[in-house]
């Protein structure tokens, strides 16, 4: 304590040994890390950065990074008075002061541009900086503009749709409407955010990307029936707000699916290679049962089920399923079935209510099981003997063996207080054969 | 714990020296984290002792414990494991002076850790969004170096920059 206190006065002094939290560090950073950090910051800070010091002067004339945004962190405009301005006489000027540079500095490639803006209306100045930074091959490139109304749709410039080093695009708030002719034959990754698309130029887009292996699709408008085929594509990620009717993909090297939406006619059946499936949509249990039955080689599925008066069994299998993750939000009057056959099992995860019947023979190899027990918020539960014996029954479907890890979830602390007082439990025990961590959370 | 059974088939042990002359022995998985590790295991094996005369010990061991839990949480495939790493980094981040931070950045730098530089490089940067060029000469400890006058005269030349 005594040392410490001596050391922070010697600190504070002028002269003698200098405070370790007065040194200037960052300034000696190599350059290509300063270049990463600012790669990191809206391109405004870098640029305002330059009065530093004599070291900071030209440092963001190297930085690969692009990124223009017309608010801060907090939402407010970085320009007052005559923002818009202000804001596209700035981006004009950096844009045109690094083109510059390029003249008198080595290491001034612009490998990413990020521009974020409110929707002015005013396109010709955008159209010319996205134009300059596919000129110099430009790698990422991302647009996202919040857009108030749909009328002013910000359409591409063709240069872009046409930018042969692309590897990464990320779109949001405007049209892809017209149908000219796209050819991105780096593009590795492609990401959709309220975009307008029709059929036909999403047709085109597909066709014009031969590479592409990620593709994300999010809240856009306009087409009831989704078709995307793809050779290449590995990844697709679709999350809609109810505007597909009918999705339907052709993707034979397709890896990984992602759906959270409110489809319920999927067809994957040309999709033969996806590993990882998850889903979140009203898909009935009769429907997920076909669905994962196409898919030979699933390693990992993550789902919420559906049950109707009529289904109220659903059978999981897979010869390859490594990882489950079931979620049920309300099982309704009658108790559901489900039917688990996956002798490769690693770890298994359930939320929801003790009174559907989980049946599993688990393998060996199964390590980790996670339940967590949720009642409908409707019932009021009681933890009662007959919960209990509810619990029981419900872990007594499952067949463990000595190597599972159990953990149990359960949202009420009565349930601890009565955990001690049932004798039941140490049957309970019994049938789990192992351990069980029992979590109570709120 | 239950990655033994998964890590025995590749369990090879490296010998890491730092500046100080601190030895660290880590499992190959963990270490390879690092490109600059990776590399010297590709070319000349994992038998003799690895020197590191650029990082000292203590932040070599913070390297590696950075490297240690993003080997173990990789192994197992589950959904939740990259909100776990997430949370990890935040707190791993979270408290560092400058000094740490500075020479964290460094080692990391030199020995290739891709992903750990992005973690520090984003922190650096985070420290930056959001404030005035004095309140970030101030957070830094940034001594201007201009000539008198200097400083106003690049203020007024890129003035589309400080409006």
């Amino acid at each position: 304590m005594a040392t410490k206190r001596v050391n922070r006065t010697f600190g504070r002094k002028k002269d003698g040994v200098p405070n370790i939290m007065a040194v200037d560090r960052i300034s000696k950073l190599p350059d290509p890390v300063i270049h990463h950090i600012l790669s990191f910051v809206p391109t405004l800070y870098a640029v305002r950065m330059s009065i530093l010091s004599r070291r900071w002067r030209r440092v963001w004339y190297s930085i690969p990074a692009l990124h223009f945004c017309d608010s801060d962190n907090m939402g407010y405009p970085v320009f007052g008075g005559q923002q818009k301005k202000a804001f596209y006489k700035f981006v004009e000027e950096c844009v045109k002061h690094r083109q510059i540079c390029t003249r008198y500095i080595t290491d001034s490639v612009i490998t990413r541009f990020k521009l974020d803006i409110e929707h002015y209306g005013d396109n010709a100045p955008i159209d010319k900086w996205f134009t300059s930074a596919v000129l110099r091959n430009v790698e990422h490139l991302n647009l996202s503009i919040k857009a108030e109304d749909f009328v002013g749709f910000y359409r591409l410039p063709e240069a872009v749709l046409n930018a042969r080093s692309l590897t990464v695009l990320k779109l949001s708030g405007l049209r892809l409407g017209n149908p000219c002719l796209v050819s991105l034959p780096s593009l590795l990754s492609l990401s959709l955010m309220q975009v307008e698309l029709f059929d036909e130029p999403l047709r085109n887009l597909m066709l014009g990307c031969p590479a592409l292996e990620k593709f994300c699709l999010k809240d856009c408008f306009c087409l009831p029936k989704l078709q995307i085929s793809s050779s290449t594509l590995k990844f697709l990620e679709i999350i809609d707000e109810d505007l597909f009717e009918t999705i339907e993909v052709v993707a034979i090297n397709l890896q990984s699916f992602i759906y959270d939406g409110d489809s319920n006619d999927i067809n994957l059946s040309a999709c033969k290679a996806i590993r990882s499936l998850s889903l979140d949509s009203p898909l009935n249990s009769k429907s997920l049962e076909d669905l994962i039955c196409g898919l030979p080689l699933l390693e990992s599925l993550t789902s919420d089920l559906h049950f109707e008066l009529t289904l109220k069994h659903i059978r999981i299998c897979g010869q390859h399923l490594k990882s489950i993750r079931l979620d049920i939000d309300d099982c309704g009057q009658e108790n559901p079935e489900v039917t688990i056959e996956a002798p490769n099992l690693i770890s298994f995860y359930y939320r929801g209510d003790i009174m559907c019947g989980i049946s599993m023979n688990a393998p060996d190899n199964l390590l980790d099981v996670q339940i967590v027990i949720e009642e409908g918020y409707s019932s009021g539960q009681k933890y009662d003997r007959d919960w209990y014996i509810n619990l029981i029954m419900f872990l007594s479907n499952f067949i463990f063996s000595w190597k599972t890890t159990v953990s149990l979830h359960v949202n009420s602390e009565e349930v601890c207080i009565l955990y001690a007082s049932f004798v039941d439990l140490v049957y309970l025990q019994i049938i789990i054969a192992r351990l069980i961590y029992l979590h109570i959370y709120k | 714990m239950s990655s033994s059974s998964t890590t025995t088939t590749t369990t090879r042990l490296l010998m890491l020296k730092a500046s100080d002359g601190v030895t660290f022995e880590v499992e190959e998985a963990v270490a390879t984290k690092l490109g600059a590790i990776n590399n010297m295991v590709e070319e000349e094996g994992s038998e003799d002792l690895i020197c590191l005369p650029n990082v000292n010990g203590k932040f070599l061991g913070m390297v590696l414990e950075w490297c240690k839990k993003h080997a173990n949480n990789n192994t197992n495939s589950d959904k939740g494991n990259d909100e776990v790493n997430k949370w990890w980094d935040k707190e791993f981040v979270m408290d560092l002076d400058q000094n740490t931070l500075y020479h964290l950045l460094m080692a990391a730098d030199y020995l290739s850790g891709t992903e750990l530089v992005d973690l520090l490089t984003e922190k650096v940067a985070s420290m930056i969004r959001g404030k005035k060029v004095e309140e970030i000469r101030e957070t830094f400890k940034i001594k201007s170096d201009f000539l008198p006058g200097q400083e106003e005269e690049i203020r007024k030349k890129n003035s589309w920059a400080f409006e």
